[in-house]
């Protein structure tokens, strides 16, 4: 496994999942997409990921049920929320549930690179 | 003749010691009161053996619930070994057999090495309180007096039990009387002192038995064969309202029988003494009686006849039961009532057992189902319910009645016109007790078959006009269409950021940035894509052609909106004209277009806190025989050049919106070759109208959906003219 900090990328959409981790490993990470969480969470990705970005609206799990997941599991990855829907009361609430940040999508490389930094500052 | 004097003095004191026990056994109620049966029992035995000099005697009492019931027994002291009341018992069945019916007045058997004669007395008409043996060893036993004694005091006995089995009231009247004895006893202890001082002991007994007497829980009263009275208790006095020196010595007939009975009573009296049959006496009987202001009331009355000598002696003991009659016709009023109530109120009504058997319906019930009421009990109510329901109501009222929860269902139930099934509600509630058992389930059945149908054409409507996205809402729809393309807008960002910072990279990494300037590309063009995607939405639909009555379908539209508005505190207005003419074209989509013209309406006054948010939603005819709707509001208002572009797409004013509301039902104005427009308003607000053409008749006319936009005179430039 790489040494560099392991980012977990979770999209239903394909091109999120071409895109994003392209721009991440560019910003020196390691990366590794999934479609769906509960992909992630099935895979041995799951405990060694340092951050991981999560879409809101899925088929099947949602970001927030990812989130509540991961909390019953009691592993405490920091979240990046993505979303394409802009909706102030959702962004608020996930981050009272402790997501680091909610990036609406389309999003700025700096913006992204900010909410990593404060996601990994915090381990 | 000195003999005679003897003779006749023997005959007084046995008359005076009878008449004394008879007191005594009479006030054992008195003791009793509030006492268990072993209390009566012990007491029985007591008494007995001081009046009879019994060598044994035995009672066994038993338990109304069939608990082990009591068993007592007493032998006298010289007579043989002392034995169990278990063993006592056992051995005097084995003198008297099993069967009640078979027993004799007197049984003879052995104890030891005594021979004894036994009395059995059965407690209760059918020995169903218990059992009395009195045994002893004299030859004569019992004799008559002895025998009335025995009889009296297990009588006292099945009293005391039938009291003590009604708890409740016998323990308001032992409080009572334990009050009154504790009263007397103080009295006559005082009494007692001072008489001890001057009188002789034989006063103080006769007083003490007369205080006994007094304070029995009966009215006693005896007379002679003669019908007249020789004593009168206390009880007595206060039931009749003669006093004890007024009524002694008068005819008992004239002072407690009503006088149409008084006749029977005397033959009954003269026919006893001839024949010595009384039907009537040595039995409870309920009769009339009268008291002194010629009031009648009810008693319960025993007559115990007494040889004294030659002649008879009568007892009668009287207990007034008009408080205990009054209740029971309270009680039957009060029945009577609930099922008249039950029977006229325009409901029906139903009621079951604790565990869901159905044990009455009232007649309006009957009515309506046309189904007799004995097919209903029990479990019969469910060939009331149509048979796809059936089951469903059965297993929620089987599951009601086992948590005590309430019930609750709608079923289609049998209807006496022509068998047809009906939509209902059917309830229950369980009445429960303070241990929250459940004593009964009372229910009801409300037809609601013609409401529920309303509904059902109510939902059908609405369903017709929520179809497809017509009635999604412009917030709703912005809301998507920005999902849709910021998901491509996304990547194209994300993409672009990759590929400058691979070209900044030194070396440069130009293989990579090519591919996400392809990816760049390929996302555009899905953006492109979904834009193209949602203008079709709007214009490639066929419009459907039909004759719309615009006020109808305004009407509709309100209704839909109606909540909507009162949440927003909108109040809204309408004039719609009467003389309004048809209007050819699809009424979904003018309905669509009156929404959104509602909706921003609406939107536009969120903000206003100052002055009330008033709608004015009206219809006419113009000189050029159009067509006119126009919603007014007294929102925050366009400026002019707000209103030259509030028809381009994406223009919007509102922070959630898209801009595509007003575009969108311009396109819908224009397919119907009419045109649309917004003014501001002499004071506060904007109004936005439309108007389209009559139909030409009532025929259906096509309108082309792609109408030619040329004359529809709706750019920016004529906006702004018609300002």
């Amino acid at each position: 496994m790489d040494i560099r900090s392991l980012v977990s990328v979770v999209d239903d959409d394909e091109s999120v999942r071409e895109s994003l981790p392209d721009l991440l490993r560019e910003f020196g990470f390691a990366v590794q997409p999934f479609r769906s969480g509960e992909e992630f969470l099935a895979s041995e990705y799951a405990e060694h990921t340092k951050c991981l970005i999560l879409d809101i609206a899925m088929p099947g799990m949602s970001g927030f049920d990812v989130q509540r997941e991961l909390k019953l599991r009691k592993q405490r990855i920091p979240i990046v929320f993505i979303t394409a829907h802009k909706d102030e009361t959702v962004r608020k609430a996930v981050v009272e549930d402790g997501a680091v940040a909610c990036l609406l999508k389309p999003f700025s490389d700096t913006a992204l690179f900010q909410a990593m930094c404060a996601a990994l500052a915090l381990q | 003749m000195e003999l005679q004097a003897k003779h006749s003095g023997e005959d007084v004191k046995r008359l005076q010691r009878c008449i004394s026990d008879l007191i005594s056994t009479m006030a054992l109620p008195a003791l009793w009161s509030g006492g268990d049966p072993s209390q009566i029992g012990r007491t029985l035995i007591d008494v007995l053996h001081r009046m009879l000099h019994l060598e044994l005697i035995y009672v066994n009492l038993k338990d109304p619930q069939g608990e082990p019931g009591v068993e007592m027994a007493r032998m006298d002291s010289s007579s043989s070994r002392a034995m169990p009341p278990g063993e006592v018992g056992a051995m005097l069945q084995q003198f008297m057999g099993n069967d009640p019916q078979k027993w004799i007045a007197r049984i003879d058997g052995r104890v030891g090495d005594r021979s004894l004669s036994f009395v059995p007395l059965q407690l209760g008409l059918h020995g169903e309180l218990g059992l009395l043996v009195a045994g002893a060893e004299r030859s004569d036993f019992p004799g008559p007096t002895e025998e009335l004694l025995l009889r009296v005091a297990s009588n006292q006995a099945v009293i005391a039990l039938h009291d003590f089995r009604r708890r409740n009231e016998q323990k308001r009247q032992a409080d009572e009387l334990d009050r009154r004895v504790a009263q007397r006893t103080r009295e006559l202890a005082a009494a007692n002192q001072e008489l001890e001082l001057s009188q002789q002991q034989l006063c103080k007994t006769e007083e003490r038995t007369r205080m006994i007497i007094d304070t029995a829980l009966n009215a006693v009263v005896t007379m002679d064969a003669s019908g007249m009275v020789t004593s009168w208790n206390k009880q007595a006095e206060t039931v009749f309202g003669w006093s004890s020196d007024e009524a002694i010595g008068q005819r008992m007939s004239e002072l407690i029988i009503p006088p149409p009975q008084r006749m029977s009573h005397e033959n009954g009296l003269r026919h006893f003494l001839a024949t010595g049959e009384g039907p009537l006496l040595q039995r409870r009987i309920e009769v009339n009686s009268f008291r002194r202001d010629g009031v009648e009331f009810p008693v319960e009355l025993e007559v115990i006849p007494l040889k004294v000598g030659d002649d008879w002696v009568f007892s009668a003991f009287v207990r007034d039961i008009t408080e205990s009659r009054r209740a029971q016709e309270k009680l039957r009023q009060s029945e009577l009532n609930l099922r008249q109530m039950t029977e006229t109120i325009p409901e029906m009504l139903w009621s079951a057992t604790p565990d869901g058997a159905i044990d009455y319906c009232n007649t309006r019930f009957l009515d309506y189902t046309g189904v007799a009421a004995d097919e209903i009990m029990g479990d019969g109510w469910t060939r009331l319910i149509h048979p796809d329901d059936v089951d469903a109501a059965a297993r929620e009222w089987a599951a009601c009645v086992a948590g005590g929860t309430p019930y609750r269902v709608e079923v289609r139930a049998i209807h006496a016109s022509g068998n047809t099934h009906r939509w209902c509600v059917m309830n229950a509630l369980p009445l429960l007790d303070k241990d929250g058992c459940i004593l009964k389930w009372h229910g009801t059945v409300v037809d609601m078959h013609d409401w529920k149908q309303a509904q059902e054409t109510l939902r059908h409507t609405q369903a017709e006009l929520a179809n497809l996205s017509q009635v999604m809402t412009m917030a709703q729809l912005t809301a998507a269409i920005a999902h849709e393309v910021n998901q491509p807008l996304s990547g194209i960002v994300t993409n672009a950021s990759t590929c400058l910072r691979m070209l900044n990279a030194d070396p440069p990494n130009v293989e990579g940035a090519r591919e996400t300037a392809r990816r760049t590309i390929r996302d555009g063009n899905r953006a492109a894509d979904v834009i193209s995607r949602l203008r079709a939405l709007f214009s490639k639909r066929q419009a459907a052609t039909e004759t719309v009555d615009l006020n109808e379908a305004a009407r509709e539209v309100i209704a839909l909106l109606l909540n909507m508005l009162q949440r927003a505190r909108v109040s809204l207005r309408s004039e719609l004209a009467d003389d309004l003419p048809l209007v050819a074209g699809d009424r979904v989509q003018l309905q669509q277009v009156i929404m959104n013209l509602v909706q921003n309406a609406s939107d536009a006054m969120i903000d206003v806190h100052d002055r009330s948010r008033q709608l004015l939603l009206r219809t006419r005819r113009d000189e050029a025989d159009h067509v006119c709707l126009s919603v007014q509001d007294t929102g925050v208002g366009l400026d002019s050049q707000a209103a030259s572009r509030a028809f381009d797409p994406f223009y919007t004013t509102k922070s959630g919106g898209m801009g595509i509301g007003l575009a969108v039902s311009r396109s819908i104005i224009e397919n119907h070759q009419g045109r649309i427009w917004a003014r501001p308003n002499d004071g506060p607000g904007t109004t936005f109208s439309f108007c389209i053409p009559r139909s030409p008749s009532s025929e259906f006319v096509e309108v082309p959906p792609n109408s030619s936009r040329g004359s529809a005179a709706n750019s920016p430039a004529e906006v702004a003219r018609n300002l």
